[in-house]
């Protein structure tokens, strides 16, 4: 499986949670995962023009940097900018309501931080990485078989011909 | 459905039975052992997929009930005890002493987890323990998220299994259904009931160190009153510590002194176990020793139970008139009545069962005026804790060596930091830029184990984020920075401890 690489963008204002997820992505999943770690969405919004498959967001944001904004105006730039990059909110026990009406704008899934949250977004990316997968193929799918029914289409104009020309159409 | 299947395996089982009173060639006897264990093991194949049916129909029903989580696990490693005991391995349990007396949620779901992950962990284990352990990690609005672990020594699952273990009909290997039996239902099961409970499960594993299962679920707190109803109902099943209680046990059968001494050591961790191994040594330690009870079998060589009693209560001293609790095989056929005619206070019978050993026991030193140690009633409100305890950061880490380091490099570094920051926001009154703060601190408090810090950050987070009690602040964010940085020196002693590793 490990023939694609797939790139995701970490950003938390907590360098501790930045690297214990990014270790655990990187490592435990099946798939070959390269994690880019931000401590701020402005950063992250700088380098959306690579075009991750994933952003994994935070919603508190000015642990650090106190004027950066939160999760959610991150998550409505990026949606604006890369429609295709799967968002994934992170929140506290505490924020629940504010990561759950994220969906709303366009986040793919939520994960509230604690013990299981490594578990849950490795699940969580495993299912982004084969939907991911499913459309490709289905892509490739979709171009062979305009392939083969052009191929049928020229093959029956080529039947037609040739039952033209035995009956001595072209004589 | 289920009844339809249920009813004709009970039959053939229960008609096995009936056969087996009636004469049998040994031959015969043989084939009827081997219909007997397919068929209690169709049984449970059944019941799992009986269960595993309706939870995937989503026909299972959730209850919400109090209960106390304790008492659950308390009593469910009563129930399973004995087959650890069986295979002479520990079983272990620890739990966190802040777990909520009285949580909402369903219990016998609960029962139903923790009771797969432990007899799986028994099944596996040949020789080590098995520890249960059970944590409080979150506690807000209500809402206590809950932490197990079970943890063996056991046989371990490769790495490349170890995806595929929760899918249904799924055992590490080929062989394993041969060799351990069970039918690869149990972890699906265990996997589909956590989802339910809307928790999650993880594992973690190493062939031949063994596994450790763990998984969270979140319950409501029952409110306060609920909360001391439920203890005082677990509390009357609770067995009080009897400290350094000297026991003086008799039996001739070597397996059954190791038996019982382990079950009661299990409990007692400090009580003094001393052996007899017929009714004459039960007197010669009399003369020379001084006991609290005694544990006597019925059946033994030389002098038996009953005559040893006998003789205990005409001696003409103070250990004439100490406890004698029975062990009887025949409990039912009139035995128990000889006991209590030649002067024991009360039997058991065998098998024993753990619980009631230990609740008879206790009954026993309370009437005889035994002096349990005082302790385990109302503490006084603890003071911060400030040792660190790296427990869970090992987990979290897995033991990988160089995430520990660099894991512990940043918390040294950017704890002070946050601790001054803390401080400056709250001269300036900055309530959002404290919130920030300790908002970014809890992983660490967290990974340190500080477990008394981590809430009063939680509740210093709440309190700049709705602008509540912030005449409190102060206080409390001194408290946050003198109990951290007694902390940290701990933090950097094991920082150097594992670097030269």
């Amino acid at each position: 499986m490990k023939d694609k690489q797939y790139r995701i963008f970490l950003v938390d204002d907590d360098t501790k949670h930045l690297i214990m997820l990014k270790n655990h992505l990187e490592k435990k999943s099946e798939y070959d995962i390269k994690v880019n770690i931000f401590s701020n969405g402005e950063n992250c919004l700088d380098k959306m023009h690579e075009n991750p498959h994933i952003v994994i967001l935070d919603y508190y944001l000015d642990g650090i940097k106190t004027d950066a904004a939160n999760g959610l105006e991150i998550l409505k730039k990026i949606r604006a900018t890369n429609p295709d990059t799967y968002v994934i909110m992170m929140s506290g026990q505490d924020d629940l309501k504010v990561a759950i009406a994220t969906i709303d704008h366009g986040a793919y899934d939520y994960i509230i931080k604690g013990e299981s949250a490594y578990v849950r977004a490795q699940m969580i990316i495993d299912h982004i990485i084969e939907n991911i997968n499913n459309l490709e193929w289905k892509r490739n799918m979709k171009i062979r078989e305009t392939a083969l029914v052009t191929g049928f289409i020229l093959l029956g104009c080529v039947l037609v011909a040739l039952a033209l020309y035995d009956m001595g159409m072209f004589d | 459905m289920s009844h339809e299947i249920r009813t004709p395996i009970n039959a053939i089982v229960g008609m096995v039975h009936l056969l087996h009173q009636t004469p049998l060639s040994d031959k015969q006897t043989e084939y009827l052992a081997a219909i007997d264990t397919s068929a209690v093991s169709l049984l449970q194949l059944i019941n799992d997929i009986l269960d595993f049916s309706k939870i995937e129909a989503g026909k299972l029903q959730l209850e919400e009930k109090y209960f106390s989580i304790k008492q659950v696990v308390q009593e469910l490693i009563n129930t399973i005890q004995f087959k650890a005991i069986e295979k002479n391995i520990g079983l272990i349990i620890d739990i966190d002493e802040r777990v909520p007396a009285a949580v909402s949620g369903d219990q016998l779901r609960l029962n139903q987890i923790l009771l797969n992950l432990i007899s799986n962990a028994i099944k596996f284990t040949q020789n080590g323990e098995i520890k249960v352990a059970v944590r409080l990690i979150d506690y807000v609005d209500e809402k206590a998220r809950i932490y197990f672990s079970v943890k063996d020594t056991g046989i371990g699952i490769s790495s490349e299994k170890l995806n595929t273990i929760f899918e249904s009909f799924t055992q590490a290997n080929a062989d394993t259904t041969r060799v351990y039996g069970g039918t690869g239902l149990g972890l699906a099961i265990v996997k589909k009931l956590i989802d339910m409970l809307q928790g999650a499960i993880m594992v973690k594993s190493k062939p031949g160190e063994g596994s450790e299962f763990i998984f969270e679920i979140d319950f409501k707190v029952a409110p306060e009153i609920v909360a001391q109803e439920t203890a005082q109902k677990a509390g009357e099943n609770d067995i009080p510590d009897v400290g350094s209680c000297k026991l003086l046990l008799a039996d001739d059968h070597p397996i059954n002194q190791l038996v019982t001494s382990e079950i009661l050591k299990l409990t007692w961790p400090d009580i003094v176990v001393e052996i007899a191994n017929d009714g004459k040594e039960v007197l010669e330690k009399l003369q020379t020793s001084i006991y609290d009870i005694i544990l006597m079998d019925v059946q033994m060589p030389e002098m038996n139970g009953l005559d040893a009693t006998r003789a205990i209560r005409k001696m003409i001293s103070p250990a004439s008139g100490i406890p004698i609790l029975a062990f009887t095989a025949y409990a039912t056929t009139g035995e128990a009545e000889k006991c209590l005619a030649a002067g024991m206070d009360d039997y058991v019978s065998k098998p024993v069962s753990p619980h009631i050993l230990t609740k008879k026991i206790t009954d026993l030193l309370k009437k005889s005026g035994y002096k349990f140690p005082k302790g385990g009633e109302k503490r006084a409100p603890k003071p911060v804790s400030q040792q660190i305890d790296l427990n869970y950061f090992n987990i979290m880490t897995g033991g990988d060596r160089d995430l520990q380091l660099k894991m512990m490099e940043i918390m040294m570094e950017e704890t002070p930091a946050e601790l001054a920051l803390l401080q400056q926001h709250l001269n300036a009154q900055n309530w959002d830029g404290i919130r920030a703060v300790a908002h970014k601190m809890k992983s660490g408090i967290q990974y340190l184990g500080l477990t008394d810090v981590l809430h009063l950050v939680k509740d210093i987070e709440l309190s700049a984020k709705e602008k509540t009690n912030l005449d409190l602040l102060p206080e409390k964010i001194n408290t946050v920075v003198l109990s951290c940085e007694p902390a940290l020196s701990q933090l950097k002693l094991a920082f150097e401890k594992i670097q030269q590793q």
